[in-house]
């Protein structure tokens, strides 16, 4: 039995030190996928409420696919229902909104313009590309986590390419 | 194959997910089309932007939250009623026979050795946390647990190979009020206590592993001072902080605030002092 599944096994017995040691080696990667879901508002709540739910059913993990298959397979559910709710909620008027204007000489960032430019994608898309760009996960792991065929894989990336990279050139991108 | 053919298969193309034959053909393609070329290169691009992304995005966490939460679902603090049942009694040599079984779990657990590194680097973390109420009682369970010696600091230098910097912590309006050599799992190291003018005090670890562990979840930011990077936690309580002196790493818990961090780091970093 390796160090990780003996760690899993305690965990879900509900010890605290295990349970933190998981936490942490988890704890940048969930929160920075629950990042490209939810609104940066929400992310720490999201990721939190995502370890609540990984240690109450760790019991269930059956140890067929790896760990952290298992955990970003709930995370992406988790997040993505967090939206849904989200989005069934009222939204606020628009004049309620303070938004911060920019000015030629303040221009976006490239790091604001991804954030930006991902906003605009379908969630299931900007999941897709975290995985593969950020967590460079291969196409099996991707089908495994999102429980899509592998073929599918391919086809999804490109479609989130190729609408990322309209978005982007819409906010300027390459200017 | 044309560019249609092409196009449909181009992510995979980008991320080598293909067989070899096809990674071929679609390269010669790709090779001698320009329209392709362009978008094969604009997944290029956006991949870059990610990257870059990647590194200014940082993670933030709460695992206290987390076991209260934990702790309000498995009901840990209700009150504790002695047991006035059979029924209880029960239940309570049940969770007892458990608990063996976990311990037992956790002492097997503990024979690796990546395995005992991190229960005592979370074990060292627990008692720090402590340091601000009770840091002589802290100095005391670390030396029991870590099969501690009361030394001198020559003696010290004798046990370790080499001259704790706290030596150097005399000359400056400290004073060192006792050093324990401590057989830690990654390694042999220091703990002094050390005491301010004001009769506070503070702990001073010297060991040849960085021990990030030891600051748990606390919220951590790296500073450059004195021309050094250190690694600042705020701990409940305390501040603390690490840093490269030389061969080794020197951490200091229960510091009182940032221009303490700055002096003692120009202390301790004199030259030759650390080798």
């Amino acid at each position: 039995m390796s160090l990780e599944d003996s760690l899993i096994r305690l965990a879900a017995t509900g010890d605290r030190e295990a349970q933190r040691l998981l936490y942490e080696s988890l704890r940048d990667s969930i929160s920075r996928l629950v990042s490209r879901i939810v609104d940066s508002s929400d992310v720490d709540d999201v990721t939190q409420e995502i370890f609540l739910h990984v240690f109450r059913v760790l019991g269930s993990f059956r140890f067929e696919s790896e760990f952290t298959t298992w955990v970003f397979r709930l995370a992406v559910n988790d997040a993505l229902q967090h939206l849904r709710r989200k989005r069934r909620r009222p939204l606020v008027p628009m004049g309620d909104l303070d938004m911060p204007c920019r000015s030629q000489q303040n221009p976006i960032e490239n790091n604001e313009i991804l954030s930006l430019a991902l906003s605009k994608l379908d969630p299931e898309l900007r999941v897709i590309l975290h995985l593969k760009e950020e967590q460079e996960e291969s196409y099996s792991r991707i089908a495994e986590i999102l429980r899509i065929p592998e073929g599918t894989v391919g086809s999804r990336l490109n479609r989130a390419r190729r609408e990322l990279r309209t978005e982007l050139l819409a906010l300027g991108w390459g200017d | 194959m044309n560019c249609d053919d092409v196009n449909a298969k181009l992510s995979e193309f980008y991320d080598r997910e293909l067989p070899a034959d096809q990674m071929a053909e679609i390269s010669e393609h790709v090779n001698n089309c320009d329209g392709c070329t362009a978008e094969l290169r604009s997944f290029g691009q956006i991949g870059r932007l990610f990257r870059e992304q990647g590194e200014s995005i940082t993670a933030s966490g709460n695992w206290a939250g987390i076991v209260v939460r934990l702790d309000e679902q498995t009901g840990r603090f209700s009150k504790w009623r002695f047991p006035r049942s059979s029924y209880r009694l029960a239940s309570l040599i049940a969770a007892s026979l458990i608990a063996a079984v976990v311990i037992g779990y956790w002492a097997a657990l503990r024979t690796s050795h990546d395995g005992i590194e991190l229960v005592a680097a979370a074990h060292v973390h627990k008692t720090l946390t402590r340091f601000p109420q009770k840091p002589r009682a802290v100095v005391d369970e670390l030396s029991t647990q870590y099969d501690g010696t009361l030394v001198s600091l020559a003696a010290a230098k004798e046990l370790l190979g080499y001259e704790p910097v706290v030596s150097l912590l005399s000359s400056s309006g400290y004073r060192v009020a006792s050093t324990h050599v401590l057989k830690m799992p990654c390694c042999k190291c220091s703990a002094s206590l050390c005491v301010r003018q004001d009769g506070s005090e503070f702990l001073i670890f010297e060991h040849n592993e960085e021990q990030p562990m030891w600051f748990g979840d606390s919220p951590t930011i790296s500073a450059r001072c004195c021309g050094q990077v250190c690694h600042c936690a705020q701990m409940p309580d305390q501040l603390a902080v690490t840093w490269k002196v030389g061969p080794r790493f020197v951490t200091a818990i229960g510091v009182e605030g940032l221009d303490e961090i700055a002096r003692l780091m120009a202390i301790v970093s004199l030259p030759n002092s650390a080798v």
